[in-house]
């Protein structure tokens, strides 16, 4: 059984963010990683290499170049090759320029499951795994704490209002998982060095079956601004005042925002 | 075109989900401004019954997608149909139910995506956004490309 697991290259958490002046993510001199909840992604699909049930993984990630460098940091977790869609074309991509080269991509590829992590660190919408499964025409099983697979299906453990229910759904599937998954294992020395030796190979849109008109240029929506988040007011402290009148404060503070 | 603002409305145990009325005020709001009606889609236990309370927050009509106790993603197909008569804009909750049936229609209608988004408005006939992004650093405003 053969997984693809979709990662994406993201500024690293506690980065200098920022748009660049045509509003598009400034990712020039700032420190990449590999998306904080795709590890747990990587994490699942490794652990059914482990156990015997899948026999390959490969990873796949659309961006610029140096995200090259987020799919060499996965091969040394482990997996077995890595693909790469960019193209100049692709600058400016959003969520669904993303699913849609994503798609393209995993049509080729043709795995039993593409596997993602539930949301980006940067946009957090959450939107691509679900928009690719609706391009592929493939089911979602989203939000899993853990995956299986056997008997010509794929089954998560998912979170619920009650516990714990298990879906199913027949392969092939598109899944995402949470991090409780468990926590993603480090790349050992060993796993580094041999991830210079694994297999990367580099597709354009052309080589997806995919142009820059199949895209909208890239995207389906613009940034037309990008500001700096309004200053916080500064804390109200309430301390050192007897109870009765720290009470009669709380409650002018509440009445004051209709809160009550 | 039309300028409906539709919306999706989770039902679960009956009752609606608090997402379901703060999104049908929500539409109302972004009807009054395109001109249209708020239109709930409502799905899960309780949707059938449970639709006309979706009125008093603001919701013009409900078309219930169907109210069986399974994956809300289950109802893309239902909420795809509904989407396709047209609307201006649908808005989701930011729930994994909400978000998964969001992406369905997103990758089935090739529609132009925003969030999570603090703020919309209708402006100039299109619904512009305002989203708090990475990690909140940064506020930006959008809006559908040109054409799309």
């Amino acid at each position: 059984m053969k997984i693809v697991v979709c990662i994406k290259q993201v500024p690293a958490t506690g980065a200098d963010k920022r748009y660049t002046d045509d509003l598009r993510l400034d990712r020039t001199g700032v420190e990449a990683i590999i998306n904080p909840l795709d590890e747990y992604a990587i994490e699942q699909a490794l652990r059914l290499v482990d156990a015997g049930t899948v026999e390959s993984v490969t990873y796949l990630s659309m961006g610029p170049e140096q995200a090259g460098e987020a799919l060499r940091r996965a091969l040394a977790m482990g997996g077995d090759e890595a693909v790469l869609v960019t193209d100049a074309a692709l600058a400016g991509a959003d969520e669904w320029g993303t699913a849609k080269v994503l798609a393209a991509a995993l049509d080729k590829l043709a795995p039993d499951v593409a596997l993602m992590g539930m949301a980006s660190d940067d946009a957090r919408g959450s939107l691509v795994p679900g928009a690719v499964a609706a391009m592929r025409d493939v089911p979602l099983l989203s939000y899993g704490a853990e995956l299986t697979l056997g008997d010509g299906e794929a089954r998560v453990r998912r979170l619920s209002a009650t516990g714990f229910d298990w879906i199913a759904a027949p392969l092939p599937v598109v899944a995402t998982v949470t991090d409780q998954v468990g926590e993603p294992r480090y790349a050992s020395l060993k796993g580094i060095m041999a991830a210079k030796r694994k297999p990367m190979t580099t597709w354009s849109l052309a080589d997806i079956g995919l142009s820059a008109d199949d895209l909208h240029g890239s995207a389906l929506t613009q940034v037309t601004d990008a500001r700096d988040p309004e200053a916080k007011p500064p804390t109200e402290r309430i301390e050192n005042v007897p109870a009765a009148e720290a009470a009669a404060k709380i409650a002018d503070w509440l009445a004051a925002r209709k809160l009550i | 075109m039309s300028t409906d603002i539709l919306f999706l409305a989770e039902f679960a145990g009956g009752s609606p989900a608090r997402s379901a009325l703060e999104l049908a005020t929500g539409a109302a709001e972004l009807a009054s401004q395109s001109g249209g009606q708020a239109v709930g889609l409502a799905y899960g236990p309780g949707a059938a019954s449970g639709a006309a309370s979706l009125g008093a927050q603001g919701a013009a009509r409900v078309v219930v997608l169907g109210d069986e106790d399974r994956p809300a993603v289950t109802y893309a197909p239902a909420a795809v149909a509904v989407a396709r008569e047209g609307g201006l804009a649908l808005l989701a909750p930011a729930t994994p139910n909400g978000r998964d049936l969001a992406a369905a229609l997103v990758g089935s209608l090739d529609l132009p995506a925003f969030g999570p988004v603090r703020a919309a408005r209708v402006t100039d006939g299109v619904v512009e956004t305002e989203q708090a992004t990475l990690q909140g650093r940064v506020i930006t405003t959008s809006r559908p490309a040109d054409g799309a």
